[in-house]
């Protein structure tokens, strides 16, 4: 590498830090038995180039309608109501469907759960091929060796008896690689992983996210990996936001939050995973394991002031007004009334 | 795909059929429309081979017929006179496959006798002859139509279960006025508004055409309900989330999950578009005299005299059913294989 580049791919970055992608004012709600509840509220954030950026929260507090909404692959119940998501200087929730088509899977890529996104009656190496033939003007032979190279580097290694077999012929894990080579064929610069580590087991899910570090460092792409487990980010998160109930409470680097959590729901999250010595404590003082008491609000019921305070240990009188998202420290954003004191 | 043996067998026997239509002009001894005035309802002509001395021959024959004195109209078989049937003998002129001319024909006797394995009719025609020419346009009919409705209803089915909304409101609606409605009656309608005589050619595209567009609804209700389950699998939100277009996911993704229920339903409505056209040609709607079909063939059964006194005027309708079982089965068998290759993966 030669100084000059260096140089102006410092710049570029540079000037990438606040148009790669950002988020703004994200509100989405869905329409049930012609009620409505917002799934997502006023949800803002940004995106580096080659950043990896960690969704955490429990299942419903919308981190998977944040991150499908970019592509417009809610269902039809949905609605955004107001909010844009820019990336590379488009808003991508303005594009027509024609130019849409093009930014889905060559720009912007979702790795699916588990192998839901498999068509369980067509051979894997064709679902891979038909992404690349989607969106490049490649002969099939030529779109064979791509996927033979991004499956090799995915670690799949024997590709005539991969790409042959039909989704249910492989394990969880090779289904889930195959789920990611069709993410990442088009080389996208933006890829939303919704927990793609939820359905494999441990030492599979490790294999899982080192490949998708190596993508990073190799091709500088960017993930939204969605995440209710704050392991599965720690290793792999540059950054984490800890929505919840369609709110964002917390943000800030990963080492940060994971380390020094500021709002009590990360708080009591984190104290709900079972690292190694707490794990063991549990077992030889036969304790119960920590969980959060209550549950996330009914979101056709959400009151006024701040969402998590009916679960609270440390709840205060004005929980019962709007706490702001406030920074502190410099690094975090935290949405809670003890940080906007000081 | 693989084809066990019950599918082979049965494909065998429906392309056995359809062959043998196709080939009519070959296979059948006379042409559809040669009468014979002096023999009329001549019962079927027993294939012999013992010769009137007692012994025994390869070649089958046939034996004159003289007509009994005493009753006219009715004839006995005159064992004196032994006519050896022929094999590829020059007959009347037809043309092969529709293209080719030709005069052979695969089997008769020495003119001017004549040889009615199936009798004859009332103006004295080889009924084998018209039943051969008859199913080229019942049974072409027939299948014709099941392409023509599926294909509509495919198109319809799949597009309006998988756009949903006012567009599937519209097409469902559609399909349910389809169901709704009278057709023999329309039918008979729209027969009275178009001129006396149709020429066959035109008569068979007008028939195959009507057929296969009225029945377009049921198709189409049954494969929409297949793109409304299958739109809401995750693999179509993710090959749209890869920049899949409608076309695509339609094509690739819908479509191939009703091809069991295409079979099924290609072996259930064949055979209802034959009898279709068999009912329309009865009642006088399809292809007029003297060109045969099976069902302008069975309408001489409406005269009391024919129905009791020759059953071989009967011929028509009991091809009819054989020719059910085969498309049933061959429907049946088809969506099994097709259901096992399914679950057994």
């Amino acid at each position: 590498m030669s100084v000059s580049t260096a140089t102006t791919a410092s710049r570029d970055e540079t000037e990438c830090h606040a148009s790669f992608l950002t988020v703004e004012d994200l509100t989405v709600e869905y329409r049930v038995n012609s009620r409505s509840f917002r799934a997502v509220d006023g949800v803002s954030f940004g995106i580096d180039a080659g950043e990896i950026v960690g969704l955490l929260g429990e299942s419903g507090c919308g981190k998977t309608t944040t991150a499908l909404s970019a592509l417009r692959l809610l269902p039809g119940t949905a609605r955004v109501v107001s909010g844009r998501w820019y990336f590379r200087g488009r808003d991508l929730l303005n594009l027509t469907e024609a130019q849409l088509r093009e930014v889905r899977g060559a720009e912007v890529s979702v790795i699916f759960q588990d192998s839901s996104g498999l068509n369980p009656v067509m051979r894997t190496g064709t679902q891979v091929i038909e992404v690349l033939r989607a969106h490049r003007n490649l002969s099939l032979q030529e779109a064979r060796g791509r996927a033979q190279s991004i499956f090799e580097s995915l670690g799949l290694i024997e590709f005539d008896r991969i790409s042959n077999a039909y989704p249910h012929q492989l394990s969880g894990g090779q289904r889930q690689r195959i789920a990611i080579a069709q993410a990442l064929i088009c080389q996208p610069s933006l890829v939303i992983a919704d927990e793609p580590t939820a359905h494999v087991d441990v030492d599979t899910a490790a294999e899982i996210l080192t490949c998708m570090k190596n993508m990073r460092e190799k091709h500088r792409v960017s993930f939204i990996l969605i995440s209710h487990d704050p392991e599965t980010l720690a290793g792999l998160a540059d950054r984490i936001i800890v929505m919840y109930a369609g709110q964002v409470v917390e943000q800030g680097p990963a080492k940060d939050v994971l380390s020094n959590p500021l709002h009590p729901y990360t708080q009591a999250l984190l104290q709900c995973t079972l690292d190694q010595p707490a794990a063991n404590r549990a077992i030889r003082e036969k304790k119960r394991f920590s969980f959060i008491p209550g549950s996330t609000p009914d979101p056709f019921r959400i009151l006024p002031g701040c969402r998590f305070s009916p679960r609270c240990a440390e709840r205060m009188p004005i929980c019962d007004s709007d706490p702001a998202l406030v920074e502190h420290a410099g690094r975090q954003w935290v949405r809670c009334f003890k940080y906007e004191a000081d | 795909m693989k084809l066990n043996r019950t599918i082979m067998v049965l494909l065998l026997a429906a392309g056995a059929l359809h062959i043998f239509a196709l080939c009519a002009g070959f296979l059948a001894p006379y042409d559809f429309a040669q009468q014979n005035r002096d023999l009329l309802y001549v019962p079927p002509s027993r294939l012999h081979f013992n010769d009137p001395q007692g012994r025994w021959h390869l070649r089958p024959a046939i034996c004159g017929l003289a007509e009994l004195p005493n009753s006219p109209g009715t004839y006995a078989e005159d064992r004196s006179r032994c006519l050896p049937v022929r094999f590829l003998v020059r007959g009347s002129e037809y043309k092969f496959l529709g293209i080719f001319h030709c005069s052979r024909h695969l089997f008769g006797v020495d003119p001017p006798a004549r040889m009615f394995l199936l009798g004859s009719d009332g103006y004295g025609r080889d009924v084998l002859s018209r039943l051969l020419y008859g199913g080229q346009l019942s049974l072409f009919c027939g299948s014709l139509a099941t392409i023509l409705s599926l294909s509509i209803g495919v198109l319809l089915g799949v597009s309006a279960g998988y756009y949903g909304g006012w567009f599937d409101a519209v097409v469902m609606r559609c399909a349910e006025l389809f169901l709704a409605l009278p057709w023999i009656y329309l039918l008979l309608a729209i027969r009275a508004f178009l001129p006396l005589h149709i020429s066959a050619g035109r008569m068979f595209f007008l028939l195959f055409a009507v057929i296969g567009f009225v029945g377009w609804a049921r198709p189409a209700r049954l494969i929409r309900g297949v793109a409304l389950s299958g739109k809401e699998r995750g693999y179509l939100l993710a090959a749209r989330g890869f920049g899949g277009s409608d076309l695509y996911l339609m094509k690739r993704h819908l479509l191939p999950q009703a091809s069991s229920i295409l079979v099924t339903q290609a072996g259930l409505l064949a055979p209802q578009y034959i009898l279709a056209e068999v009912t329309l040609s009865f009642l006088g709607l399809g292809v007029g005299e003297p060109v045969p079909s099976w069902g302008n063939m069975l309408a001489t059964l409406l005269q009391y005299d024919v129905l009791v006194s020759y059953w071989w005027m009967w011929a028509p309708g009991l091809l009819l059913i054989p020719v059910f079982l085969v498309y049933h089965a061959l429907g049946n068998a088809l969506q099994e294989s097709a259901d096992c290759r399914v679950y057994s993966q």
